[in-house]
């Protein structure tokens, strides 16, 4: 066996043993699942603050400054200095420049960028042709067009409050929370796959993965 | 205690035992299955492969060590379509704990097919407030990415010279968590027309069905059954490559798992509904 | 005035502009949005540490008065001196150092493997809790289960009818509920937006 392997069987089995820390939980929560608990805070914050500093802050602030001179960049560093300013009880208020600018900012991008995306685009898809006969067959995909149509209509009427739920509204909004519901199931089941595949991930690291290497 | 309200009343470990048990049976009693392929995940394939040696594309990989299970398979499937097609690719991550997931996944997809770093990809890295910098890409990489991942300027990386924006790419394929995969619709199909697909997380997939309909994305891949249709379409160079099929091998978990909690479900509502009546 | 009205006025002003900048395509207008964007990137990188040093805050304290759990609370701290010193070089971040290696092998396992945690709560939650007590719950409950088998091969093998089921539910009635939901989203974030470049919103600013 040579080094790299005994490395990778060292590393493998510490991954293992974090695992199945974590894994224990499920029986009682207990000293070793706190310590993983734990040690994942510190590494995470560790791991950011390095990434950070050295793929963000160094080529995009400090290089900029010190070999291109491009010393407006001060400015914005500054900006993002006052945001500490709200640990301050007095001089809490200088942090709000920052966050108005990077608020205004974000707000104005997204105004014309959220409108386009969910509304125009979506009521724009959704007038669909509905051709139930084409060449004397059916259309499945007329049919399918005209209940995408009523579908988003009903839904869209069950969450239109100002108006009282009563008589034909009341009866389209019944059924589009129908399809709603519908929706939402779809969503569980999707989710519940979702959930399913995390647990495979760790099931696969470790029986194919590490008890591979170890036996 | 009855039996009906012991079944109702069952300690939750035994139901964890159970889900384990389930879990972990299809790695000891493999069986192979065929996976059916959908329109949605096909068109990503397609896009893939009917493009020319050389073209740029760009693979955004924002997934973090929570979704790792799911988006590692569906991004290594399409990065090694990307290189067995010759394609180059653009390869940066939105999610700052993806990093070196990312990395890790990139070099060693490139390995097995001799890639040349800066030549045939390159990795951007990460970089905070993903709208930001989907935004900013849009005008120009160097913009939010001066250098890429290693320090190196853009400009002196041979694939990058010709790259300016969005314009210069066929596409970008996107996997991450969902969060991310909106703000690339909003700001980077919105705003500059990129022709965008998705591989997010199964709980994500069913929102992006109406962006997919839209033609806001002309591919989507949910969760682990899309990496298993995936990796059904290149199963043949996944042999080749001697690369796990781990989506695949997957699937064969999820038929056991899912079967176990429809069960469960039935039997909770058959006894709740047994109880009620002779309750009643 | 600099402490509240300065800021409000300086979300109005920006806000009208970047959002009136959307539809100019001169290149002035492009200039502003690209100053814009990126002194928003330096900004948010300085800002990012902040959950940093709240972190540290709070574990600091908790140790130092000897709080319920201040153990764990300096493995935590421990844990975050190690990464800061061992990352003290850009080379650090290359696959295969030290560093790298505790984020693959300590970091990635155990926070895969709680949200891997989630398969056995979401069954123990649908063996539990999930009922068919009325017409809405049933539909969620058919629904649910016809997607779960539809995605499954175990579901092909049952009848073939069961995934072109399931894949009609995902692009008709899933799809169009999920657009329903989209466009009332979509018009509720645009409309807060507008009340936030208009100064209608304001708990941004937080309390004086």
């Amino acid at each position: 066996m040579d080094k790299a392997q005994v490395v990778a069987i060292i590393w493998n089995t510490i991954a293992a043993f974090f695992t199945i820390s974590v894994f224990s939980f499920m029986y009682k929560d207990n000293f070793m699942y706190k310590i993983a608990e734990s040690i994942v805070v510190g590494i995470s914050a560790g791991y950011f603050t390095v990434l950070l500093v050295w793929t963000s802050l160094r080529p995009k602030f400090w290089e900029p400054i010190v070999n291109d001179h491009n010393y407006w960049y001060l400015i914005p560093g500054l900006l993002g200095l006052l945001m500490y300013f709200r640990f301050s009880p007095t001089l809490g208020w200088l942090a709000r420049y920052p966050l108005a600018l990077y608020i205004g900012i974000g707000s104005g991008i997204a105004i014309p960028l959220q409108l386009q995306t969910f509304v125009l685009t979506q009521v724009k898809a959704t007038i669909l042709p509905v051709h139930f006969i084409v060449d004397n067959r059916i259309n499945p995909e007329g049919i399918n067009n005209f209940l995408i149509v009523v579908f988003v209509i009903t839904a869209l009427i069950y969450f239109f409050f100002s108006l009282d739920h009563k008589g034909i509204v009341g009866r389209s909004a019944t059924f589009g929370i129908w399809i709603i519901m519908i929706g939402f199931g779809a969503s569980f089941g999707y989710t519940v796959m979702a959930r399913v595949s995390l647990l495979i991930g760790r099931i696969q690291f470790l029986m194919s993965d590490w008890l591979p290497i170890v036996k | 205690m009855t039996f009906v309200d012991r079944l109702l009343n069952v300690d939750r470990r035994i139901i964890y035992l159970l889900v384990f048990v389930a879990a972990v049976i299809p790695f000891l009693f493999p069986v192979d299955i065929e996976i059916k392929v959908t329109p949605e995940v096909r068109s990503i394939y397609n896009f893939i492969e009917n493009h020319p040696e050389g073209t740029v594309m760009m693979l955004a990989s924002d997934y973090d060590p929570q979704t790792q299970a799911e988006n590692d398979p569906q991004a290594r499937a399409m990065m090694r379509h990307m290189f067995r097609k010759g394609h180059k690719v653009i390869v940066m991550a939105l999610s700052q704990d993806g990093a070196a997931l990312t990395e890790m996944m990139t070099n060693s997809v490139s390995k097995e097919y001799g890639k040349r770093y800066g030549e045939d990809y390159v990795y951007l890295g990460y970089k905070p407030y993903p709208n930001i910098i989907i935004l900013s890409m849009g005008e120009d990489f160097r913009l939010s990415y001066p250098k890429d991942y290693y320090n190196t300027k853009l400009d002196e990386l041979p694939m990058m010279r010709n790259i300016k924006n969005y314009d210069d790419l066929a596409g970008v394929l996107e996997v991450g968590g969902g969060n991310v995969s909106t703000m690339w619709i909003t700001s980077a199909v919105e705003r500059y027309n990129v022709k965008l697909a998705v591989a997010v997380t199964a709980v994500s997939g069913p929102q992006y069905y109406a962006n997919l309909q839209a033609g806001q994305l002309f591919g989507l891949m949910g969760g682990l059954k899309g990496a298993a249709e995936y990796e059904m379409l290149l199963k043949d160079e996944y042999i080749r490559l001697k690369a796990p099929l781990k989506a695949i091998q997957g699937m064969n978990v999820q038929n056991f798992v899912h079967v176990l909690i429809i069960l469960l479900t039935i039997i909770g509502n058959i006894a709740f509904f047994y109880k009620k009546r002779i309750g009643s | 005035m600099l402490k509240r009205q300065l800021p409000m006025l300086i979300v109005s002003i920006v806000g009208l502009i970047m959002t009136i900048q959307y539809f100019i395509p001169h290149p002035f207008s492009e200039t502003i949005y690209n100053y814009a964007l990126d002194w928003l990137i330096i900004i948010g990188i300085f800002a990012m540490p902040l959950g940093i040093y709240s972190m540290v805050h709070i574990h600091v304290q908790k140790v130092s008065r000897r709080q319920a759990g201040w153990g764990y609370s300096v493995v935590a701290l421990l844990g975050l001196f190690v990464m800061l010193v061992l990352g003290w070089t850009p080379d650090c971040l290359k696959d295969g150092t030290f560093f790298m290696r505790l984020f693959e092998f300590v970091y990635i396992p155990i926070q895969a493997t709680m949200f891997s945690l989630l398969a056995f709560y979401i069954t123990s939650a649908a063996y539990r809790a999930f009922r068919a007590r009325n017409v809405l719950a049933t539909i969620v409950l058919v629904s649910a289960i016809i997607v779960m088998l539809g995605r499954i091969p175990i579901g092909e093998a049952i009848s073939p009818h069961i995934p072109e089921v399931a894949d009609w539910i995902m692009n008709v009635p899933n799809m169009a509920a999920q657009r329903s939901i989209m466009i009332g989203l979509g018009l509720g974030a645009a409309a807060i937006a507008m009340k936030i470049v208009l100064g209608i919103e304001r708990s941004y600013m937080g309390m004086d």
